[in-house]
C-alpha cells in the first residue's frame, strides 16, 4: 500500500470556496433587498390605492370613528384644544370638508407635527401648538389636516402602515425580531405623505382659511415659525414625514397669490 | 435633538454593529486563515485516510486521536445569513466559518499527537449547540477522529 500525501495548494485546500466573498454577498443581498423592498412598497401602494378609492367617507366614519389611539390622553380639557376646537367649528362649516367624525386629539410630542387619523382625529402635538399663537396659523394647520382626509392621504398612509407591518411579519417573521434591517426598513417606509400630497394638502388648508378667515397674512407668519423652527439638515427630509418647509413656503406663496385674486 | 437620537437608535446602531462587526469578523478570519495555512504546512507529515484499510506491517503503536472546536457566527454573518433567509440560496457567509471549523478541528487532531505517522478512519462531525432557539447563541461545534499509527523507525510512507 502506497500513501503519497499530496500538498494541496491554497485554491485547493478551500473546500467551500467561500474565503473572502463577503463583500460580493454583501452587494448581492443588498440589491436584492432593494428590488424586494421597492417591489413590496409599490404593490402595497397600489392595492392601498384601489382600496382606498372603493371606502367612502361613510364607509371611513364607520370602520375608523369610534377608534382610540394609544398616543391619546385621559382628558383633553386643555385650553389649547379648546381654542383649536372654536377654530375647527369655524372650519366645519365649509361645505368642501369631507363628513367625518372629527376630533383633535393633543399628542404629548415637544417637535411641532400634526397628523390625521383614519376616522376624521385630527392629532396635534403639544410643541405645535406652543408655538402657535395665532388662530389663523392653528386654522391653516386643521386646514391643511383636512385637507389631507379630503384626499384620502391618511387612509393611504394608513393602509400602506398596516401593508408594510404585514409584510414585515411575512418576511422577517419571528427570526429577525427586533434586529437592524427591520427598524431601517420601517422608518423610511413610514414615511407616509408624497411631497405632492402636502402641497395638495396645503392648497386645500389656504383655501379653507381663506374662506372662514378672508386673510392669509397670518399664513406667512405660520411658515417663518416653521422655517425658523426646522433646523434640520435637507437630507434628514427624507425620513421626515412633512416636506421642507421652505419650498413649501414658496410654493404656497405663489398659490396663495392666485387663490386670493380668485376669491 | 430626540429627532436625532432615533435616527441613531434606528439607524447608526444597527449599521454600525454591522460595519464594526464587518471589519473585525475580516480581520480575525483572515488572521485565522493564515494561522491554519501555517500550522497544515507544519503537520503535513502526518498523512490522513478516510478508509478502514490501512498498511498493518510495522506498526508501533496506535491511538485514536481527536480535535473538537466550537465556532461562532458573527454578527455581519449572521446578518448576511438572515436576508440570505429571505431569499434562498447558498449561505455564502456560513460557508467559510464551517470551512475555518473543519479545517481546525483536524489540525487540532493531528496536533493532539504529533508523532503520529498516519491517521485513518478519519471521521468529521458537525453538530449545532443552538438549535432552534433564536436567542442563544449561534454556534457550532466540529469534531475530526480517527485512529492514528505510529510506525516503526524503518518504515517509510
Ligand atoms: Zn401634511
Amino acid at each position: 500500500m502506497k500513501i503519497v500525501n499530496q500538498k494541496l495548494d491554497e485554491k485547493a485546500s478551500d473546500v467551500s470556496s467561500a474565503r473572502g466573498t463577503a463583500l460580493l454577498e454583501l452587494r448581492n443581498l443588498t440589491v436584492m433587498v432593494c428590488l424586494l423592498a421597492a417591489g413590496i412598497f409599490f404593490g402595497i401602494g397600489s392595492v392601498v390605492d384601489v382600496l382606498v378609492s372603493k371606502i367612502s367617507f361613510e364607509t371611513e366614519v364607520r370602520l375608523f370613528g369610534s377608534m382610540s389611539l394609544a398616543i391619546e390622553k385621559e382628558k383633553n380639557e386643555d385650553i389649547y384644544i379648546k381654542r383649536a376646537e372654536t377654530i375647527l367649528e369655524k372650519l366645519k362649516k365649509n361645505s368642501d370638508i369631507p363628513p367625518l367624525n372629527y376630533r383633535l386629539v393633543m399628542i404629548d410630542i415637544k417637535e411641532p407635527n400634526a397628523f390625521a387619523f383614519p376616522g376624521g382625529t385630527i392629532g396635534v402635538t403639544r410643541g405645535l401648538m406652543n408655538q402657535l399663537n395665532d388662530d389663523t396659523a392653528i386654522a391653516f394647520v386643521l386646514g391643511h389636516e383636512i385637507g389631507h382626509f379630503h384626499n384620502r392621504d391618511h387612509l393611504r398612509g394608513f393602509g400602506r402602515s398596516v401593508g408594510m407591518a404585514i409584510a414585515y411579519g411575512i418576511i422577517f417573521g419571528g427570526r429577525m425580531g427586533d434586529s437592524s434591517i427591520g427598524n431601517i426598513l420601517n422608518l423610511v417606509l413610514q414615511r407616509q405623505y408624497s411631497r405632492q400630497q402636502e402641497d395638495k394638502a396645503d392648497q386645500f388648508g389656504v383655501e379653507l382659511v381663506c374662506r372662514a378667515y378672508d386673510n392669509v397674512e397670518t399664513i406667512d407668519k405660520l411658515f417663518k415659525i416653521l422655517e425658523e423652527q426646522d433646523k434640520m439638515p435637507k437630507w434628514a427630509y427624507m425620513f421626515a414625514t412633512h416636506p421642507d418647509p421652505k419650498s413649501r413656503v414658496q410654493k404656497l406663496k405663489q398659490y396663495t397669490k392666485k387663490s386670493v385674486t380668485t376669491f | 435633538m430626540e429627532y436625532y437620537a432615533d435616527i441613531i437608535i434606528n439607524f447608526g446602531l444597527p449599521v454600525g454593529f454591522i460595519i464594526l462587526a464587518m471589519i473585525t469578523g475580516s480581520i480575525l478570519e483572515n488572521r485565522h486563515f493564515k494561522n491554519i495555512e501555517k500550522r497544515e504546512a507544519d503537520q503535513h507529515r502526518i498523512s490522513i485516510l478516510t478508509t478502514r484499510e490501512y498498511p498493518k506491517e510495522n506498526i508501533a503503536e496506535t491511538r485514536m486521536v481527536s480535535g473538537s472546536v466550537v465556532v461562532s457566527v458573527d454578527y455581519f454573518k449572521r446578518f448576511l445569513a438572515s436576508l440570505r433567509n429571505i431569499f434562498g440560496g447558498e449561505v455564502s457567509s456560513y460557508c467559510s466559518l464551517l470551512d475555518r471549523g473543519r479545517r481546525e478541528a483536524i489540525l487540532r487532531m493531528k496536533e493532539q499527537w504529533s508523532d503520529a505517522d498516519l491517521i485513518v478512519h478519519l471521521r468529521v462531525e458537525t453538530s449545532s449547540i443552538s438549535k432552534g432557539n433564536k436567542k442563544s447563541i449561534g454556534s457550532t461545534e466540529v469534531l475530526a477522529y480517527g485512529t492514528g499509527i505510529r510506525f516503526e523507525k524503518q518504515q517509510k510512507l
